[in-house]
């Protein structure tokens, strides 16, 4: 059995798991802190109902990591936190973050961005991120879990926008009101099974929309669809810093 | 008519959402939005009152008459009844 600590979005997180897997897991976000704000445990029981309901086969040590992750994600709305999922990136000292349901292509999106602007993105988390709420600033941090592709660091940024991703035949790219979508992006959050947490966390989620402009991308996978999302979300002129180009 | 447990409802702006947690999410997904005077009836039935209980609330806060309030609660219990909202009796 593994004991360990970690500091997540700020906060400590007491781990306890059946195997040193979830150790390693964690190996970039481990502590010398031991006073926990959060306990996380998995009991067997429900790691091997993750398994059954798994969509991939799972071994039972990355099921365990994730209902520890579950657990985690339950407890975080009482400190204003929460998870989303979504794909966070780093640019200059602003995070943003591109959403969608799984297979519309955030991961995609993500690498495009990596590939034509170079060292100057840093993937804060391809998958989960955590995001704070606090003194009406949101910030994006990174996590151990970074989903199946393991994109992500540990580090953070002042989150700055949020993207819904949409595949498109032209690229585009415009600033909604969130309103309209609010269901699309309450389905990118996971809701609390605690009725306390859940408000909590709806409670987060209204001050995020409140805080942090939303836009729709419509968008392919060319060098196009990243010159439009770079240039409406950070204000900047895109120029191609990408390891591809040589000319 | 009892409202399920495990919804849970949050004012954002001028819109208030209903989302469903724990056991209910399994068969119950998406959202509901309801506008300022659904809301208010979805508490009137969240606090336990009946339809008729609930019509003369409603009456009272809003200064209509009474039948004005009853076919307001009807229509809306009405697709609380359809979304699925309300336990079986």
């Amino acid at each position: 059995m593994a004991d360990f600590y970690i500091e997540l979005a700020e906060k400590t997180v007491n781990i306890q798991s059946s195997s040193p897997f979830a150790e390693k897991f964690c190996a970039d976000y481990l502590t010398q802190k031991t006073d926990a704000d959060i306990f996380a445990k998995a009991e067997r029981d429900e790691v091997l109902r993750e398994i059954e309901e798994a969509e991939v086969r799972t071994t039972f040590d990355y099921a365990e990591i994730l209902c520890i992750y579950r657990h985690i994600a339950e407890k975080l709305p009482l400190f204003d936190r929460f998870v989303m999922h979504g794909a966070a990136v780093k640019c200059g000292e602003s995070a943003y973050i591109f959403t969608a349901p799984s297979g519309t292509g955030k991961t995609t999106h993500l690498r495009l961005w990596q590939e034509y602007l170079g060292d100057s993105v840093c993937v804060i988390n391809g998958d989960k991120p955590i995001l704070k709420i606090e003194s009406d600033e949101v910030t994006a941090y990174g996590t151990a879990w970074k989903g199946k592709e393991g994109l992500g660091s540990n580090t953070s940024a002042p989150l700055k926008a949020i993207c819904i991703l949409k595949r498109g035949k032209e690229n585009k790219i415009y600033k909604v009101d969130p309103k309209e979508y609010f269901a699309v992006l309450l389905n990118q959050i996971y809701l609390p099974i605690n009725e306390e947490a859940a408000k909590k966390n709806l409670e987060l989620f209204s001050r995020l929309v409140n805080l942090v402009p939303v836009y729709v991308l419509e968008c392919d996978i060319s060098e196009h669809a990243v010159k439009t999302s770079f240039e409406a979300l950070t204000g900047q002129k895109f120029k191609n810093r990408g390891n591809n180009n040589e000319n | 008519m009892k409202i399920k447990k495990g919804f849970v409802m949050q004012k954002i702006g001028d819109t208030t959402v209903v989302v469903s947690t724990g056991e209910l999410s399994r068969e119950f997904h998406g959202m509901i939005e309801l506008n300022q005077t659904a809301a208010d009836i979805w508490s009137y039935f969240a606090d336990g009152l009946s339809q008729e209980e609930a019509a003369k609330k409603l009456s009272e806060e809003y200064g209509i008459s009474l039948e004005k309030a009853q076919e307001d609660i009807a229509k809306i219990a009405n697709k609380m009844l359809q979304a699925g909202v309300f336990e079986d009796e």
